[in-house]
């Protein structure tokens, strides 16, 4: 009983450990309760239902709670767990497939990442954790004959178990699996290839782990062997795992958690992360973005990647960690530091020059739309620097005012000259006006005002047909007529008009010559109605 | 009037109203597919079940019902609640795997020593043949130990529960036991 609270207990420390997260190592449900303890990952009722029909030689599920669990077992699935499964057999992120409509789709993608498709190297027998072969090195029913398996519990051992078999060539008990290693690659790239019909090439470099398992040792720690240079070949040849995301991704043995701890930054350096940890860490950080207002992912993403997803200590962390150094006070520090200057993302841009009331072309160098707000604040502070003017148009009157750093206004000359050119200000009349707009106000700084009028005004001329009387009219009296509509602002402009503005605009020169004629032909006909 | 007609019948016929059978086996063997598949006809996807599924199929004019049982190892006690009235237990084996073959024996051989078995039949399906390197019904036969088997009427089948293949034979020959001695 006892044993079997220990089994309970070291489950739960797996289940919940920082690898594992208590989440089905396939499509990430909380709360697992089945686990494939030679692939090594958690899994939910739907992926262990899928797991199983894969087949015993591929996956074997067990229920978290319903099964006893071997010291083996429990070692395999403790060394291996969710993230290191799926660093290992889906290292081209292929995504789980979330439909639940189409279980097939689950078991297709589960067999392709348990048939090594979504792997860059080759699979092999050992990697299954799974080290029988009985099909294929048997006698007569079915027992291994060679015997040369090395498993924890001699109860596995069926050819001792039943007296069959077990002519027990005895090659020593651990050695044998690795060391032999020439001899068990052959056989097993013929075997394993030969039942599933896949073509496997490739080399013993995808072993999850280069130990044995000790069978007299009861205890978590298996003695590891590793074979020269072959460890740093496997490194280097898997570029994603060998980029140092943190914890190396083989399934390394004892030295995992001292290895990772040791390798893995625990302060903010402001970096850019690699995608593997945008991807890993992408829900979490968007969670605290529009959650809880840390809107650098890349922040967020460094800090998730220290703290291994655990937000509240990552926000602790960035807290701790302070501001970024921020671009906007201290260029040169950026400068000399590459990667944080990379990784500052554009501002956003507004569109340019919106329309009649602000135009960047007229208002000196400064864009101030355009341009970062460091840019002007810079120039407040720097009185010298006057040149950068903003530009005011009032809409009431139509008047554009400037305005330079120092907060001093001035009038445009042109724009006085223009203002004395507004009809309702000086009781010009249009005769005299229209001419001046087809020479330099149609401009939109400039000319807006009296250009919605006169679009205003052409478009009463066509719609009544009263232009005789109202080109005539002297503005003050056309208020309260028909040219209603054009004495306003901007802001009375009917869709209409708006729409037919542009046109307007494109016809206004044909169209004011053609006034000056009607002029030189009506002047004199109407006085009145 | 259908009742009266219908009991004559059967009574004509020779055949009980219901039988009671048992499917077991380890976890993971195929006991649920197998169940459906001779309820429904085809290959269901099953979840490791917890408790028991209950289908009563008709078969040659017997109407069979089907108890399949949870495997797992902790609930694999619970299988004795069952016993009572069981003409006959199927017990399903995953001939590919091989290192619970002993696990399996081990648990064939405890229940098949239960009083409330004693008078039933034993159908083993080697199941899941339809696998590359899955053992022999021979195989399986010796792994289980069923020649060890005394006073019982026993056979095993080569089955795959995804094919659909053996699982008539099987049945077939359980229908003749069952109905031999009740006889």
């Amino acid at each position: 009983m006892a044993k079997q609270n220990q089994q309970e207990q070291r489950l739960l420390e797996l289940l919940n450990s920082p690898v594992n997260r208590n989440k089905c190592g396939e499509c990430k449900a909380h709360n697992p309760t089945w686990a494939s303890w030679n692939l090594g990952v958690f899994l939910c009722g739907n992926c262990a239902s899928a797991h199983r029909s894969l087949g015993s030689d591929i996956s074997r599920v067990k229920s978290l709670s319903m099964e006893e669990w071997s010291h083996h077992e429990l070692s395999i699935l403790g060394k291996i767990g969710n993230k290191r499964n799926n660093q290992f057999w889906n290292e081209k992120q292929i995504p789980f497939p979330f439909d639940a409509d189409d279980k097939d789709s689950l078991t297709m993608w589960l067999r392709n990442k348990y048939t090594g498709k979504y792997k860059y190297g080759a699979v092999l027998d050992k990697d299954y954790n799974l080290d029988d072969d009985w099909g294929d090195r048997t006698d007569d029913w079915g027992y291994d004959k060679s015997s040369t398996n090395s498993r924890p519990s001699s109860g596995r051992r069926l050819s001792n178990a039943l007296g069959f078999g077990s002519s027990s060539n005895n090659i020593s008990k651990n050695k044998s699996y690795v060391n032999s290693s020439s001899d068990y690659k052959d056989v097993s790239k013929m075997t394993r290839s030969m039942r599933r019909g896949l073509e496997r090439t490739g080399t013993a470099r995808s072993s999850y782990y280069d130990n044995n398992y000790d069978d007299d040792n009861d205890d978590y720690e298996y003695s590891s062997i590793r074979r020269g240079n072959s460890r740093e070949f496997e490194y280097n040849s898997r570029p994603y795992l060998s980029r140092g995301s943190s914890s190396n991704g083989r399934y390394s043995s004892s030295n995992l958690s001292t290895s990772s701890n040791s390798s893995r930054p625990n302060k903010i350096v402001f970096r850019k992360p690699i995608d593997a940890e945008y991807r890993r860490y992408g829900d979490q950080s968007r969670k605290m973005k529009f959650d809880m207002g840390y809107e650098d992912e890349d922040l967020n993403v460094e800090a998730l990647v220290i703290t291994r997803g655990n937000i509240n200590e990552a926000v602790a962390l960035i807290e701790k960690a302070g501001k970024k150094p921020s671009p906007f006070n201290n260029n040169n520090n950026n400068n000399n530091n590459g990667t944080s200057n990379t990784s500052n993302p554009s501002l956003p841009q507004r569109k340019q020059s919106t329309g009649a009331i602000f135009d960047s072309t007229k208002a000196g160098e400064f864009n101030w739309l355009d341009d970062d707000i460091r840019n002007s604040t810079k120039e407040n502070s720097n009185i010298n620097k006057s040149e950068q003017i903003y530009q005011y148009v009032d809409p009431t009157t139509g008047n554009i005012y400037y305005v330079d750093g120092n907060g001093q206004q001035y009038i445009d000359p042109n724009q006085q000259q223009q203002a004395t050119m507004n009809p309702f200000q000086t009781g010009v009349s249009y005769q005299q006006q229209l001419p001046n707009m087809n020479t330099g106000y149609q401009q939109p700084i400039n000319g807006f005002p009296q250009q919605q009028m006169s679009n205003g005004y052409q478009q009463q001329q066509m719609a009544t047909g009263y232009q005789q009387q109202v080109q005539q009219l002297p503005p003050q009296q056309q208020t309260g007529f028909t040219t209603q509509p054009s004495t306003s602002s901007s802001s009375q402009l009917t869709l209409n008009q708006l729409a037919l503005q542009q046109q307007q605009q494109m016809m206004l020169q044909q169209q004011q010559m053609a006034q000056q004629q009607q002029f030189g032909q009506q002047s004199g006909y109407f006085t009145g109605f | 009037m259908g009742n009266i007609f219908s009991s004559m019948f059967n009574k004509l016929w020779g055949v009980n109203e219901e039988v009671r059978i048992l499917i077991l086996g380890l976890d993971g063997a195929g006991k649920t597919t197998i169940l459906y598949k001779l309820q429904l006809g085809e290959v269901v996807k099953t979840k490791p079940t917890i408790g028991f599924n209950v289908e009563t199929l008709q078969y040659k004019n017997i109407s069979i019902n089907m108890w399949d049982l949870g495997g797992q190892t902790s609930i694999r006690p619970y299988w004795r609640c069952y016993y009572a009235n069981t003409a006959a237990v199927i017990f399903v084996v995953d001939s590919t795997d091989k290192e619970r073959m002993e696990t399996a024996k081990q648990e064939l051989h405890m229940m098949l020593k239960e009083d409330e078995l004693v008078d039933s039949a034993l159908l083993v399906f080697a199941n899941k043949q339809d696998q590359p390197g899955a053992l022999t019904a021979a195989n399986v036969s010796k792994a289980l130990g069923l020649a060890e088997l005394k006073d019982r009427s026993w056979s095993i089948v080569a089955t795959s529960a995804i094919k659909g293949e053996g699982l008539t034979e099987g049945l077939d020959w359980l229908i003749d036991v069952i109905k031999d001695e009740q006889l």
